[in-house]
């Protein structure tokens, strides 16, 4: 008798679990990158090798760092479009301000110029947000225009070759450990902990959910809303610079064009990782598994066979689903509490 | 037009009656403020270069500019007005003029007589609107049935109708499209451009669908507080399907439009528009949270954009510095507004405060006599 309640109680427990497990949305994101990398594997066997990870860990670090800021923007209710704009410039001028002050200068002042320089943007966003109320889309549309025209007629539009770029740069465009895995993809684990420990143990970071998703209950019980959003927006904005920074070392080439406009794509991936736009809810973990799951679609469409006429479809569709999907989920989780 | 008359004879005529009405000046409605600044604009530029400014030609290339800008704004005011916005406008113009295009490529002839010519022509037309009608359902669908928020759903849709177009094109252009066409994009009807005017018919219908119908009212209640309309009875579903099939079948127009213009075809016109439809929207006085707005205001607003616009060019400023500029404008029209209205609130604050201690005194006074 005992055993008999005993094996129900596992049993019901890991239906629980599994029950809980399968509602999550990055259980589903595991499967969905597990069937596509068997799927993609079975086409090239090279898929599995090490290198080919290594690869596409290293192609996910850009949408892996500036995710994060744009999941931030997200979960507190807003579609961030200056996240590239304010990585290019925080790139591009912190190259420009580093080759005009101490060219031989190692990697990390580098990211500290790109920093500020990014903190201060995320803060001019803040600014027009939260105290002028300017709605969050509207604000980042414009203000990213603005930072895009102010970097090419005052901070320059001409790129700067690898023959130019900063030495250290160069040598970190070259730095692999663990035999071939790019330093880089450390630094995007390394601000993903942080950001994962900033949202779960930090009053800030709780903050951040409760601004999210219901603003008045999180000021009645004693946040300071224009604190939060100025902190949301700086942080935000770092983490566009550090992943500026990184593209234009790991490419060697500092163009004021490039990356603007890739936005949409980190929207996407963001999405697609969960985060939900009704403000309140996503984890850093979604993020990064949306992010590596674009970036295995993206890299290998050809592979399966779509020509790159229908990439753009099939992106488009990837993001009409995924937004479905997470209304769906968003609606069924609704109902099952009402 | 009652609303441009009326803000006119305000000008002139100022009351000095006690209602609650009259005690708002004419300065603070925003088509006089509109029509001020497009005045100063237009003696400035007439002033400072009267050749250029207005010679018959750079009158008639502004009004033919005008058309699908205006054509998009519109589309977009009515989805501002909802409370909303609408990214995919651009993308699903642009898909209409690529699915046209090649079709126009595919059974266009040189032996077709024009009466077939024109007769494939209207079939265009009503692709197009099909196609708008396509797109709008879409978006709804996905907005009002699934609740996605507006700015992702047509955001994702927006990137959806892309990659349709560049399905259907392979990311080429197409160009060379039949005479008749092109007259239509570059026809005069006496002084006036046909593509304005094609621009002025769905500006009335436009009017008629916000100032006429009590669709109208509907949308902009529904702008004001969904909630509200839904427990008033207002189908709000139907709103919502409404709007973007209208902004949508609209963007549908612009894209025939546009090939009609620029004699091609391609997936990524007009790809800062979107910006600039949201600041003549917001220049024209919807609040930026939705819920009010006026067609007149519009068309005003397009003017004085496209004013804005040539007076930069004619001032030869720089082509970043072009682009900055409607961003510059959107982000201080709608910080100075917030700030007026906080100003505003505090004003309207201070006075029923007073006036509650007013009451209260009389109150207090009366009853320590009695």
């Amino acid at each position: 008798m005992n055993t008999i309640t005993k094996s129900k109680f596992t049993e019901t427990k890991f239906y629980q679990t599994l029950t809980s497990l399968m509602a999550k949305n990055e259980t589903m994101l595991v499967i969905s990158i597990v069937v596509m990398s068997i799927v993609i594997g079975t086409i090239n066997n090279k898929f599995f090798a090490v290198e080919t990870i290594y690869e596409t860990l290293l192609a996910t670090v850009i949408w892996g760092i500036v995710g994060m800021g744009v999941a931030l923007v997200m979960i507190n209710g807003g579609v961030d479009l200056s996240c590239m704009p304010i990585a290019m410039f925080s790139a591009y001028s912190a190259t420009k301000i580093m080759l005009w002050i101490a060219p031989n200068a190692p990697i990390i002042v580098l990211f500290l110029i790109g920093m500020v320089i990014g903190a201060g943007l995320g803060l001019v966003n803040a600014l027009f947000i939260s105290i002028f109320k300017i709605p969050i889309f509207i604000a980042t549309l414009a203000l990213g225009v603005i930072y895009k025209a102010v970097m090419l007629e005052f901070i320059g539009n001409i790129y700067i070759t690898p023959a130019e770029m900063p030495q250290s740069a160069l040598d970190f465009s070259r730095t692999y450990v663990f035999g071939g895995l790019h330093v880089s993809v450390l630094i995007m684990l390394g601000v993903i902990l942080l950001t994962f420990f900033i949202l779960r143990f930090t009053v800030i970071g709780r903050g951040v959910y409760a601004l999210g998703g219901a603003p008045e209950s999180a000021e009645r019980i004693g946040y300071n809303m224009n604190r939060l959003k100025f902190s949301i927006y700086i942080y935000a904005g770092i983490m566009y610079a550090i992943g500026g920074v990184v593209y234009v070392s790991n490419s060697r080439l500092a163009d004021p064009y490039d990356m603007i406009g890739t936005e949409l794509t980190v929207i996407a991936a963001v999405v697609l990782g969960g985060v939900s736009l009704m403000g309140g809810k996503g984890s850093v973990w979604g993020v990064l598994l949306g992010a590596l799951l674009s970036v295995i679609i993206k890299n290998n469409l050809i592979l399966i066979g779509v020509t790159s006429d229908w990439a753009n479809f099939v992106f488009g569709l990837i993001f009409v689903l995924a937004v479905a999907l997470q209304a769906y989920n968003t609606a069924r989780s609704k109902k099952q509490s009402a | 037009m009652s609303d441009f008359t009326n803000s006119i004879k305000k000008i002139f005529t100022r009351k000095n009656t006690k209602t609650e009405k009259a005690r708002k000046s004419p300065l603070s409605q925003r088509n006089t403020q509109l029509i001020i600044a497009i005045a100063i604009f237009f003696a400035i530029m007439a002033i400072g270069r009267p050749s250029t400014f207005l010679s018959s030609t750079n009158v008639s290339s502004m009004l033919v500019q005008i058309a699908d800008l205006g054509i998009f704004a519109m589309a977009m005011a009515v989805t501002m007005i909802a409370g909303g916005i609408d990214l995919s406008i651009i993308n699903l113009a642009n898909l209409a003029a690529v699915v046209n295009a090649t079709l126009l490529k595919a059974v266009v002839t040189e032996s077709m007589s024009s009466g077939t010519i024109w007769l494939l022509l209207f079939l265009c037309l009503i692709i197009s609107l099909v196609i708008g009608l396509l797109g709008g359902l879409i978006n709804s669908f996905l907005i009002a049935n699934l609740g996605i928020p507006e700015i992702l759903a047509t955001l994702a849709t927006m990137n959806l109708y892309l990659g349709i177009s560049h399905i259907i094109t392979g990311g080429r252009g197409i160009i060379g499209f039949p005479q008749q066409l092109l007259d239509i994009g570059s026809g005069h009807l006496g002084f006036i451009p046909v593509p304005f005017i094609i621009f002025i018919i769905v500006a009335v219908v436009l009017y008629i669908f916000i100032h006429r119908t009590p669709y109208g009212t509907h949308v902009k209640l529904f702008g004001l507080n969904q909630k509200a309309t839904f427990f008033s009875g207002i189908n709000n579903k139907k709103v919502v399907y409404k709007t973007h099939i209208i902004a949508c079948m609209s963007a549908g127009i612009a894209g025939l439009l546009i090939m009609a213009r620029t004699n091609s075809a391609t997936v990524d016109y007009g790809g800062q528009m979107i910006l600039i439809t949201l600041l003549i929207g917001v220049l024209s006085g919807i609040p930026a949270t939705g819920g009010a707005g006026n067609v007149i205001n519009i068309f005003l607003a397009l003017f004085l954009n496209q004013l804005i616009n040539s007076g930069l060019n004619i001032l030869r400023v720089s082509s970043f510095i072009r682009e900055m500029v409607p961003a510059a404008l959107l982000i201080a029209i709608v910080s100075l507004e917030y700030y007026l209205y906080v100003i505003n609130n505090r004003r309207l604050n201070k006075q029923a405060l007073e006036k509650s201690r007013q009451l209260n005194g009389e109150g207090a006074e009366k009853e320590a006599v009695t």
